[in-house]
């Protein structure tokens, strides 16, 4: 078990140090940096309702920068394994193709996190400045402990994205492919909610009813993860069972795609 | 060391191309202490035998034995060194950070992963780029470099995929050097590649295959002699092979 233990996270750190090193992330996390500082522009623009514009941006800010560096970053790491050659001279050590995938999976977690800690903490101490330096009635609430919930909301589901990733790469050769089909699972899954309120609870479609309740399992919808809104609403307080089912369902989604994808990966022919 | 047991491996039909058997019956068994060189032309199958050995693809039948144990355990691998042909490493990272992945993963310590480095980076002129990221490496030093990652844990069985691919005439002669002084040293060693000569001088066993068919598998002695070189003997065998197979 501990040399398990030792191989992913020294996978982890290979795939953590050479996202960290790599000058497109950088830039990333300079450009977003700097585009959330601006977040302070807002209070020439808005008057009474000012949080809900600066809060509404920080948030978009960091939902965008996840799906930048899931949708390029991550899928060109996982395009390293057979398409070009980098996981052989990994799996040519004592290492497992589950380590292989865990660890694959920790590396981008780990730099996603630290990415989108960065910003938040810089999105939270810009709301902060802001609401410091207004009156009550421009931005009258601000509730750290919804931030948080929303923060750690947003991060599960972007994680919950690599796992998919990863199980699209242990089941599909080549990178463009898998960057489609994660498009796509990106796209059903945002989309289904429409179409489902547009069927309504019509009575003549039970059998489209059933499928798009089971299409809704297997594509959770980002809306529920998506909680900024309550940052500034703090009417209602957080209870353990919400905070539990929230990121329990986002922890059940990874832990399935991840399994899934080191089933596939383990009978796969690496050639 | 290495025992193939009838051992048959056939790639399944891809989209436009038909299934493709890549191997066909073939056993071979490689013992301590021995050097066996794997040759063939292109599509020979010898890719797919160093892959078999290393559990990247699984045989359709037959049995592999590595070290006395199944290649699908990954702990097997504790005691091997490969060398893929194309070594790619991803370019942000330095040599200290896959030097110390391979020593990691084999159970060394720190201080036995920077000694290893050291001694190896030395070895191989890379000690000078050691902190360089390796985007700025020439094909022939990342060759180096994935040389010293297979020999960093001290392993007993060395797989080298073509050792020469991608050296200038000065790096391809310091190689053969040193594939001479592991040898000396009594390390099993299987390697493959297209350089005849350099197979020729640094081989006990040779293991010559055609079309997944073994042709021929035996003590270099007996294949070829100073008035028969490898070179002609191999193209002799492929010839035969081909008409045959022709008839």
């Amino acid at each position: 078990m501990k040399a398990r233990l030792i191989n992913i996270r020294e996978i982890a750190r290979l795939i953590f140090l050479e996202g960290f090193r790599r000058h497109t992330i950088l830039g990333l996390a300079v450009l977003a940096i700097a585009t959330e500082a601006s977040g302070f522009l807002f209070m020439d623009f808005f008057g009474r309702d000012l949080g809900n514009p600066v809060n509404d941006f920080i948030f978009s800010i960091m939902w965008f920068v996840g799906f930048v560096f899931i949708f390029f970053h991550a899928v060109q790491i996982m395009a390293w394994d057979v398409e070009r050659g980098f996981i052989f001279p990994l799996l040519a050590r004592p290492v497992s193709r589950t380590d292989y995938v865990i660890g694959v999976f920790a590396g981008l977690s780990a730099l996603l996190a630290c990415l989108q800690l960065l910003l938040g903490i810089l999105g939270f101490l810009t709301l902060i400045w802001i609401k410091g330096s207004v009156a009550a009635t421009f931005f009258p609430e601000l509730s750290v402990a919804h931030y948080l919930y929303a923060f750690f909301s947003l991060l599960a589901y972007q994680l919950l994205l690599i796992a998919v990733v990863m199980l699209l790469s242990s089941a599909i050769r080549g990178s463009f492919p898998v960057l489609v089909l994660s498009f796509a699972y990106y796209g059903i899954a945002s989309g289904l909610p429409v179409v489902r309120s547009m069927l309504g609870t019509s009575d003549q479609q039970h059998a489209l009813q059933y499928i798009l309740t089971l299409l809704a399992a297997l594509f959770p919808n980002p809306s529920t993860y998506d909680l900024k809104a309550d940052v500034l609403t703090v009417a209602s307080n957080l209870t353990a069972l919400e905070i539990a089912a929230g990121f329990g369902s986002a922890f059940l989604y990874m832990v399935i795609a991840l399994w899934l994808a080191c089933l596939l990966y383990g009978r796969r022919d690496l050639s | 060391m290495i025992r193939f047991q009838s051992v048959q491996k056939t790639y399944p039909k891809e989209l436009g191309q038909p299934a493709h058997i890549a191997l066909k019956e073939l056993s071979f068994h490689l013992q301590e202490g021995q050097t066996l060189g794997l040759i063939g032309p292109n599509g020979a199958g010898k890719s797919t035998t160093i892959r078999l050995m290393l559990d990247f693809i699984r045989p359709d039948r037959g049995e592999i034995r590595i070290l006395g144990d199944s290649p699908s355990k990954p702990a097997t691998r504790r005691h091997i060194g490969y060398l893929p042909e194309l070594a790619t490493l991803p370019k942000h990272l330095k040599a200290p950070d896959v030097l110390r992945f391979a020593g990691r993963t084999s159970g060394m310590n720190d201080q036995q992963i920077e000694a290893a480095s050291h001694h190896w980076l030395q070895r191989l002129n890379l000690l000078n780029a050691e902190h360089r990221p390796l985007r700025t490496y020439s094909k022939g030093m990342v060759q180096r470099l994935s040389f010293a990652m297979a020999l960093l844990h001290d392993p007993k069985l060395l797989i080298l995929d073509e050792p020469m691919s991608g050296l200038d005439p000065l790096g391809r002669a310091d190689i053969v050097d040193l594939i001479r002084e592991l040898r000396n040293e009594g390390r099993t060693i299987f390697f493959c590649s297209h350089l005849l000569d350099d197979v020729e001088r640094l081989v006990d066993q040779i293991l010559v295959i055609h079309r997944g068919s073994m042709l021929f598998n035996g003590p270099i002695g007996e294949l070829c002699s100073p008035s028969a070189p490898l070179e002609s003997k191999f193209l002799e065998l492929v010839r035969e092979s081909n008409e045959s197979q022709t008839d």
